[in-house]
This record gives structure tokens, C-alpha cells and sequence, in this order.
């Protein structure tokens, strides 16, 4: 029996999406089976960021409502042979699905994938509460803003209500020189508030923005910094221990140099 | 039942133990056999069971939360063992306890004093009804804002708080803070509260 993560914030824009199609193709590339969900029905985006837009046929409402089977509707990637998704309907809204039918689709994707990974959208509404219905546990995803801990806060109280308890959470566009001057919230700061388990910190980069309008995760790159950090999450996923990368705690090496240099004000 | 799941008790008033590992029906449901078995007494105290569960945070939407439920009379205390997370409420007639952290956005409201045994970071009003000689005291108190009976205040800008135990109070009319003195507290002892 696979395990049904629901990835969620509660604030939009922080990057459930890309956390979503990046753990999913890395926990692939890792050689295990994946669905990924996108429960945000009405925006969908997941099949963008995971370039699979025009191979969607039915979607899972269609499943829900009994249109299609769900091996019907399952998309296979294009690179990873053990990857599917599940794309949400774009013509109807949050309405469309209920709680008791989410649980039992994940019923049925958990005989068939070693993990489910579901794409909350924002908010704390139905489509919130569609996409937390089915799961056994929470990725909470964050930024290092005042507003996104205080709505990831909020998320948590949520779960716990719904009695999830433990969720994990991933700090996302970590700017190490940012801390390091004191303009940004620190680890250590989100971590006193929400009180929860570390599972990783993904560093602000570039190349996400370029991978997500490609439709190529960031993982597949070596070069990504980001995707680096996605590939080391895969791994405590999957119960290893793999320490957090201290360049995304204090700054490294380079931020170190430059300022020793003159020209760090950047 | 043991005391790992939730319990009743108290001798004056009423106390009200609400146990990390539960969710709201399962309360319910446990809180139910137990006001069974104590009806009478709890007759007396004035408490049902909506009372109580409308202190038990999601349950609570602010709009509903008005009437102060949770505990029966003002000299009682409310105990809440976990941390009050964002958009959480919980109010009483009497004194809380948090056992915890109570963070950004979340809100306690009593008609007696809080105490917060951790970080008070939210909003907390004690002498909700007018009493302007309740106290709120946490171990790092750094609200968003204070109220007491009917003062509001703000903490400060660009105060850092010194990370020690501190007590809010109202002195001639303005809502002050100070160090927590472990035997300089007579505000029970003369007799008000």
C-alpha cells in the first residue's frame, strides 16, 4: 500500500506546484511508482510545470463522476517510465468534487503507486479541504515571508482540527544572503512558530522559473541549486538521513568571499 | 478512562483537561459519557457540553464564540494543552492556562487572567468583561496586542523583549509590563481576581 501526501501552504504563489512535480519525478527517478493529483480544479497548473498539457484527455472529475476509468485518465510521463498524473478539470470548479470522493480515489491510487502526491491550491476552503481528505500526511510548503508562515500556521491548526497530525514542512526560496543580512526570516524563526519537522529548505534559483515554463522539473538538471535540495527531500522521504545543506543555512562560501572582497551588498 | 484521554475535574468551579491525541467528535463523544456520569454536579455548575466544545478551537468560528463557554464561573480555569495556531479562539469565563505557544493570528479571551507557559504571540484579552485587575503573564510575551478589561495596547516598536518571564497589568490606567517576580505577585493575595 503506496503512501498519499497532500502538498499544501494555504497562501497561493509559494511553490506547491513546482515542490509537487519536483518530488514527484525525483521519488520516480528514485525507482518508485508515483501519481501525482492535482486537486486544483479550475487552475489547474500541475500538467504545465510537468509538460504534459496536451496529452490530457479526462481528468479527475471525469473519474469522480464515473466518466472514465481511472487508468483512463492517468497520464504517463514523457521521461520517467513509474510517473503519472492525474490532471485536474479546467471547465469546471472546487464544487465539483467532495471530500468522500477524494478519499476514495486515493483509496484506489494507493494499491496501485508506492506514493501519491496531491497538489492542494491555496486557500483553506473546499478545494483545501478536497485535496487533505484522502491523505495520511501533509508537506507543508512555505516561504521565508511573514505572511506565508502565518497562513502555513494557520494550515497546521487546520490539519491538526482534521487530526493530521505531524505534517512536514519545506522552506522554499531561501535567500542565504538575504538572512544574512537580517532581511529575511531565519530558520530558526519559522521554526519557532510553526513548530513542526524540518524536512528541507530549497533555495531561491533562477533556474525553477526556466524549468517550469519548459515543463521540465528542475530535479532532471544537475545544475539546479534547487533541484539539488528536491533531490535530497526525495531521499528523507524515503526515511535516509541526509543533513540540510549548510549553504542553504548561512550563506557558503561565495556570499563569505564576496563581502570579504567589497562588492557583498548583493 | 485514563488520564491520557480527557478528563473533568476541579473542585471549585470547573477545569476542563483537553488531551493532545484527539480530535473534536472523539471529545465530544468521551466528554459525553463523562458529563453523564457527573450530571448532577455539572447541573449545578452550569455547563453543557456545547460550552465546552465551543472552546475547543476550530469548533469555535469568531462569530459564534461570543458567549464566553468553556468554563462556568469566573473563578475557574480553563487548561489548553497544545499551541494555538493561527485562526484558533479560545475564550472563557474564567482563567486560561496555555500549555504552549499561542502564535501570530490566534486569539485567548477570558473574563479572568491568562497565563501562556510558552510564547504569546497572538492577541490576548484578559477581564474580557471590564476587569481591569486581570493579568496576562507568558513566559516570552511578545503579543500582537494586549487587552485588559478595557484597555487595548500595542507592545512597543522596535522594543526586543528580554526572553523572561513577564506579567501585564493595568496601572493607573495604562497597561504596563514587568518582570515576572516569582514572590512579588499579590495580585491574588489581596484579594482581587
Amino acid at each position: 500500500m503506496g503512501e498519499v501526501l497532500v502538498v499544501t501552504s494555504g497562501k497561493g504563489g509559494v511553490g506547491k506546484t513546482t515542490t509537487t512535480a519536483n518530488l514527484g519525478t525525483s521519488l520516480a527517478m528514485s525507482g518508485n511508482k508515483v501519481a501525482l493529483v492535482d486537486a486544483d480544479i479550475g487552475l489547474r497548473n500541475l500538467d504545465v510545470v510537468m509538460g504534459l498539457e496536451n496529452r490530457i484527455v479526462y481528468d479527475l472529475v471525469d473519474v469522480v463522476e464515473g466518466f472514465c476509468r481511472l487508468k483512463q485518465a492517468l497520464i504517463k510521463d514523457k521521461r520517467m517510465e513509474s510517473l503519472y498524473l492525474l490532471p485536474a478539470a479546467q471547465t469546471k470548479d472546487k464544487t465539483a468534487v467532495t471530500p468522500d470522493q477524494m478519499r476514495g480515489l486515493c483509496q484506489e491510487l494507493r494499491g496501485e503507486f508506492d506514493f501519491v502526491l496531491i497538489d492542494s491550491p491555496a486557500g483553506i476552503e473546499q478545494g483545501f479541504r478536497n485535496a487533505v481528505a484522502g491523505a495520511d500526511k501533509a508537506i507543508i510548503v512555505t516561504t521565508p515571508e511573514v505572511a506565508a508562515v502565518r497562513d502555513a500556521d494557520r494550515i497546521i491548526g487546520l490539519l491538526e482540527a482534521a487530526n493530521m497530525r505531524s505534517p512536514h514542512l519545506i522552506i522554499n526560496r531561501m535567500r542565504p544572503s538575504m538572512v544574512r543580512r537580517g532581511d529575511m526570516m531565519d530558520i530558526e524563526d519559522m521554526l519557532e512558530i510553526l513548530a513542526v519537522d524540518l524536512l528541507g529548505v530549497v533555495p531561491e534559483d533562477e533556474q525553477i522559473v526556466i524549468s517550469t515554463n519548459r515543463g521540465e522539473p528542475a530535479v532532471l538538471s544537475h545544475s539546479s541549486k534547487a533541484g539539488e535540495a528536491y533531490r535530497d527531500i526525495t531521499r528523507r522521504l524515503q526515511g535516509e538521513v541526509v543533513p540540510i545543506q549548510p549553504l542553504a543555512l548561512d550563506g557558503g562560501i561565495f556570499q563569505r568571499l564576496r563581502k570579504i572582497m567589497g562588492f557583498g551588498q548583493n | 478512562m485514563g488520564k491520557e484521554e480527557s478528563t473533568i475535574e476541579g473542585e471549585e468551579g470547573l477545569l476542563a483537561l483537553f488531551m493532545q491525541e484527539q480530535d473534536a467528535p472523539e471529545l465530544k463523544e468521551r466528554m459525553q459519557s463523562k458529563l453523564a456520569a457527573t450530571e448532577r454536579y455539572l447541573r449545578q455548575a452550569g455547563l453543557g457540553l456545547d460550552q465546552v466544545l465551543s472552546a475547543a478551537g476550530e469548533r469555535s468560528a469568531p462569530g459564534r464564540a461570543r458567549e464566553y463557554a468553556g468554563c462556568p464561573e469566573e473563578r475557574s480555569t480553563l487548561l489548553w494543552r497544545r499551541t494555538l495556531r493561527s485562526g484558533q479562539r479560545i475564550s472563557c469565563r474564567g482563567n486560561v492556562v496555555v500549555l504552549g505557544d499561542v502564535n501570530p493570528g490566534a486569539e485567548v479571551v477570558a473574563r479572568g487572567d491568562i497565563l501562556v507557559l510558552g510564547t504569546l504571540r497572538g492577541v490576548a484579552h484578559a477581564g474580557a468583561m471590564g476587569n481591569s485587575r486581570a493579568i496576562v503573564a507568558a513566559f516570552r510575551l511578545q503579543p500582537m496586542q494586549l487587552r485588559i478589561g478595557r484597555l487595548i495596547s500595542r507592545p512597543p516598536e522596535g522594543e526586543s523583549p528580554p526572553g523572561l518571564p513577564e506579567v501585564a497589568r493595568v496601572r493607573s490606567g495604562k497597561v504596563v509590563i514587568e518582570g515576572y517576580l516569582p514572590r512579588g505577585e499579590r495580585h491574588g493575595a489581596d484579594g482581587s481576581g
